[in-house]
Parts: C-alpha cells; structure tokens; sequence
C-alpha cells in the first residue's frame, strides 16, 4: 500500500491524533495552574543535566535521579533534556513529551483494537483514540510534566508489538527506566507474552535474541540494584492488599469517585466518565465469552496484573500508579461499545453517541479548564512564579522560605532558571549518592535560603519571610511586627504565600 | 430445567418481598434531599466559572434535573463500591452474572437485580440495615458461578 492510500485510509484516525494534540496543547502552561513540585524537579534536573551534564546534586549522567530522595528511573529526564533544548526551560516545554506520548497511546490503542480483530468496524477503531483521548484519566495524565505517561507509552509499545518480541521486549525493558511501576510491571508483562503467544517449544528460539536484548539492556539496573537506591520505593506485601487490589476495579472508583489525592485526580470526574460503565461491563462479558482466544487471554492478563504495583505499593488507590490499567481498560470499553452497536443496531444510536459525547466534553471543559485551576491551585503548588519573580525583582534582599509542607527550593529554581553549575556550587555535594536516601528540601538559591524558619534566630536579621499562613501566623505577624510585603492568592482569593519584612532586627543589636 | 425455574421463583418472590421491606425502612426522599456540604461545594462551583458561562453554570449546577442526576450517579455507583468491601466470593458473583447472561435469564435478573437497583438508586445507599434487597441476586449468581467453575474442572 502506497503512502497516499494508507493516509487516505487512515485520515479520520490522523485527524483525531492531531485534534487531540491541539486540545491537549490548549492552554497547556495555564492549566493546571502552578507546576507540582515533581513537574518541577524533573523539569530542573532536566535543565541541569542539559547544562553541566550534572543532576542537581552534582552527579554525572545518574541512571536514577536522587530528587526528593526517590531515585527516579531516569530515562524521562534525558528525553525531556532534548525538549528543553528546543524549546527553552518553560512549563510548556516539560509537559508537551507526556501530550505527545498521550497521543501516540491513542494511535496504539486504535491500531491494536482493530489489528488484533477486537474489533472489526473501523469506526469503532477511531472511536478508540477519540474517547481514550478525552478520558480525563488520560487528560489529565497527558498534560503532566512527569515519567507516568511517556512511561507507559513505552510499556504499551511493548504491549502492542507482541508479535516482534524483539521490539516487544526492548521497548518493556527501556520502560523500566521510565517509571517504577513498570520497573514491575514490564519483566510480567513479557512472561504474559511468552505464555501466551510463546508457549510452543518450536517458538522459544525466536526468544533468545530478544530476551538477550531485554537482559542486556537491563545491566544498569542489575548493578544498582545492589544499591538502597534500587529498593527505595520498594514495593510489599500489606495486609490491605487484597482491598486495595479491589478498589481498582470497583465501578465507584473507576466511574464516580475522584481519586482522593487532589494532585492526582480532576474535581468532580473519576478515571472515566459515568456513562462507560455500561460498555465496561458488556466488555467484561464479551472477555469472558472469549476467554479461550488468546488475544482475550492477553487482555485478561494485563487487566489483572496492571494494578498490581499500586496495590502492593502501602499506598490507598491511587490513579497515578495504576496508569497501566488505562490501556486494558479503554480496550474492554471499546469491545463493549462495539457489541452494543452490532447487537442494538438501532438508528438512534448515532445521535445518542454524539449527545453522549458532547457531554462529556462539557463536563471535561467544566471540571477541568474551570474548576481544576480554580480549586486544586493549592495542590498544585500555584504562587511559586510569582515568588519567584519577587524574587528576582529585589536581588539585594535576603529571603527566608519556609519549607514545612512543600518543596519551594525547586519550584524556585524552575522558575528563576537559576544556573545549575552555580546551584552545585553552593549547595553541599552529596557523597555516595545511590546510597544516600536522605533529602532535607534545604537550599541556597542566591538571596535566598530555603528552610525552616527559626524565630529565635530570624527576627534578628534583616530579612524578608515567607510562608503560608500556617508557617506565619497572623498571630505571630503581630506578636513579632512583622510588615507584609508581598503575597499570592489562588483564583478563588485564598492566600497561599506571604512575604513578610522584620522590623525588630535592630533591637537585638 | 423445573429446579432452575422453582429457584428462579423464589428468588424473584424474595427479592420482591425485600424490595417491599426496603421501600418501607427507607429513611428521607434522597433525590430531593441536598445534604449542607453539597450546598456549599455547588455554590463553590458556581463561583468558580466565569460570568460570560453563567448560564451553563447554571444548567450544570444549579438546575434540579442536574442534581437528581448527581444524586442518581452518586447512589448508583456506591451500590457497586467494591473499596469498602472485601468479598471473596465476588468473582464467582460476577462470573455468575455472566452465566445468567448467557442462558438469557433476563426475567429473574430483570426483578432481582435490575429492579433493587433502581430502587436504591432512587432511595440512596445508606439504608439503616444495608442494601439486603440484593442479597437475592447476589446468592443466585455466587451460586451459577460457583457451579460454572466446578463444571469447568
């Protein structure tokens, strides 16, 4: 097939692709308000290793980054290194890899629905980009500045490409550097395959070079993984397991509930929208019917083994780790959608499904353009470029940040794009560094130290305060005099930092 | 196939006579009934937008068909709330539900799941002594799974 004809046959899915990088790109650097303070470290450490070729902590090229003392698999950080150097340090530039890689998942998921004959209207193929696209688990995952969905881009290339298990193999192995789930998930996800698609012994020799690939590829980890750096966010059996396990398939979580952690979830949607519970189930049904085929076999395993590192991570639900369960999800939602359509063959379903959609995106619209940065602008960590900006604007103060409930030092590098090599420099150099988990969130960043603010001892300098109202009281403004000279507010007028001048410093002279 | 329709009787007449004893023990008229949280988290909302989208806040928020629809999905969905319940037999339950599919048992599923359903969807969840008008279907389709599994090996 020329490359016209493929693109004519294929010009509705590349429509949707392209559609979904424009609505994802829409205000990208506005919503969510704030950049997290994960989005922020990946974005600094990206800027750093750019620069010096140095993390933030001074080490050259790590293969896991230090960060807040989490040795993240470092293989986003390189990638986004590449974006900022296109496109300059911005909250554009570190959030546009996890909207392409969002897009890529949809063309994926469309060509492996109809490819593997799941589903044989090609509409329905189409359809599968369109609603993962506009998913708020997907929305919201693919317009964040961290590893979680370039991660599982990779991993479900792996996934996809099952039938070349060279391919298979290398894309599951490199997605173990993206992200710690699939640091789990990817060596089960490749046995899943073998027993699957692999189980004759006639094929096992097909095997041997990929699994050489995926092995070679995995010497790094293999060293480290003598190191505490490895075993960080290691994983464990809880007693809890088995409930959390559950809350991953529990229709309230899945269709109703937001997750409960702000940061992760948009207000008011869950991981799907209310109305895909009906293609789920029917999909379920139609998994179960088929269960002897091996694709459907394929598909049961991911379903079943995809929420297993979020749920033995000692954490309640959260939508973040189990981002892996977005893809068998979205495939069981589009095989119940099409047996619906084959079963009810009605002629109001056309119109029902485009009412049903155009509701959906108003109550994306709705939730997440107008009351995700209005309520979350908190969890988000909004009111860092403007400090940051006052910052800079009076070079010759001294700034005290506390740092009680967040992390400023790095929203504040972010934003000033303070030079690595100048951060290294004055701040103390960390010895041993995969086997050093200690992180303390203080910081030198110019005129500015970030840390604890101790009043015995800050009163009686000539320095400019800055906290929420939780690390300064308006008690203690009072009782201490202090003057305010600055402050930010989210958009719905709550103060979210203050600055605040001493006015008694003299006195202790 | 007379045992089948006997044990599909009586779990119709059972869900029927719950569904009654479910109606009557009911606490308040939930569609209706807006709880003060959810008073003040609307308004918030409706702050939220900005002015020139007024009138679709109003429409999403404010109108009565939007919170019964909210109240609908918010009961609806708790009914099928698997964090707060750790039950082992559930995948026999849904394996059941399954089989009940396959052999076309729309009419016992009809009364003693479709119709609790709608029931506690409109009533809301918190029933003083649980959701038992679904106890019915519950056993019937543990038990068609159970036996659906059995008979596989």
């Amino acid at each position: 097939m020329g490359w016209w004809q493929w693109l004519r046959k294929n010009s509705l899915l590349l429509l949707i692709l392209l559609v979904g990088l424009i609505l994802y790109g829409y205000r990208l650097g506005l919503v969510p308000a704030g950049v997290y303070s994960d989005e922020a470290v990946v974005g600094y450490n990206a800027y750093s290793i750019l620069m010096t070729g140095r993390d933030e902590y001074g080490k050259l090229f790590p293969v896991y980054f230090k960060f807040f003392g989490t040795f993240t698999p470092g293989l986003f950080v390189y990638v986004q290194a590449l974006v900022i150097r296109l496109l300059g340090l911005s909250v554009f530039s570190i959030r546009i890899i996890s909207i392409v890689s969002m897009v890529v998942i949809a063309g994926l998921l469309a060509w492996f629905v109809y490819g593997t004959k799941l589903v044989k209207l090609s509409l329905v193929r189409e359809l599968a980009a369109l609603l993962l696209l506009i998913s708020p688990w997907a929305f919201l995952q693919g317009r964040v500045g961290y590893e979680t969905t370039f991660a599982l881009m990779l991993l479900v290339l792996g996934i996809v490409l099952y039938r070349k298990p060279l391919w298979s193999f290398l894309f599951l192995s490199l997605s173990t550097y993206a992200g710690f789930t699939e640091r789990y998930l990817a060596a089960m996800i490749g046995v899943l395959i073998i027993g699957i698609f692999y189980r004759e012994k006639n094929k096992w020799k097909a095997l041997l070079m990929p699994t050489g690939v995926a092995l070679f590829v995995q010497i790094p980890n293999f060293i480290l993984m003598f190191t505490p750096a490895f075993w960080v966010k290691d994983s464990s059996y809880t007693v809890n397991f088995f409930g959390q396990y559950l809350s991953y398939f529990s229709p309230a979580n899945l269709f109703y509930r937001s997750d409960y952690q702000l940061q992760r979830s948009i207000p008011e949607l869950a991981v799907f929208y209310g109305w895909m519970f009906v293609p789920w189930i029917v999909g379920l049904y139609c998994l179960w019917q088929r269960r002897r085929l091996p694709i459907y076999q394929f598909i049961i395993g991911l379903l079943l083994l995809s929420p297993l590192p979020a749920a033995l991570g000692n954490v309640n639900y959260s939508t973040q780790r189990a981002l892996p369960l977005l893809f068998p999800s979205m495939v069981i939602i589009i095989v119940g959608i099409e047996k619906i359509i084959t079963v009810v063959k009605r002629f109001y379903l056309l119109p029902l499904g485009v009412i049903v959609l155009i509701y959906s995106l108003i109550m994306l619209y709705r939730s997440y353009f107008i009351i995700l940065p209005a309520q979350r602008a908190r969890a988000w960590d909004y009111g860092y470029e403007s400090l940051a900006l006052f910052i800079k604007q009076h070079p010759q103060t001294k700034f005290v940040i506390d740092n009680g409930r967040s992390v400023p030092y790095i929203e504040l590098l972010f934003f000033l794009k303070y030079p690595p090599k100048r951060y290294q420099a004055d701040n103390p150099p960390v010895h041993q560094y995969y086997s050093n988990l200690s992180f303390s969130g203080n910081s030198m960043i110019g005129n500015a130290v970030v840390r604890s603010i101790i009043w015995r001892e800050d009163l009686c300098k000539n320095v400019v305060l800055v906290g929420d109202p939780l690390a300064i009281s308006d008690g203690q403004v009072q009782e201490h005099h202090l003057a305010k000279v600055w402050d930010v507010r989210d958009p719905e007028g709550t103060v979210l930092l203050r600055a605040f001048q001493t006015t008694q410093w003299q006195r202790c002279q | 196939m007379h045992k089948i329709s006997l044990l599909h009787g009586i779990v119709c007449g059972v869900s029927i006579l719950l569904i009654g004893l479910q109606i009557a023990l009911r606490p308040r008229a939930p569609l209706f009934f807006q709880s003060k949280i959810a008073v003040i988290e609307e308004q918030r909302r409706m702050n939220d937008y900005p002015t020139y989208l007024y009138r679709l806040a109003h429409i999403i928020e404010e109108r009565p068909e939007s919170r019964i629809l909210r109240q609908i999905k918010h009961n609806f969905f708790l009914l099928f709330d698997l964090s707060h319940s750790i039950d082992y037999a559930l995948i026999f339950t849904l394996i059941g539900f399954f089989e009940l599919i396959k052999t076309r048992s729309f009419g016992v599923m009809g009364i003693s799941l479709l119709l609790p359903v709608i029931v506690l969807t409109i009533l809301g969840t918190d029933q003083p002594r649980g959701n038992f008008c679904l106890y019915p279907f519950i056993a019937l389709s543990t038990y068609y799974g159970v036996v659906a599994v059995v008979k596989k090996k």
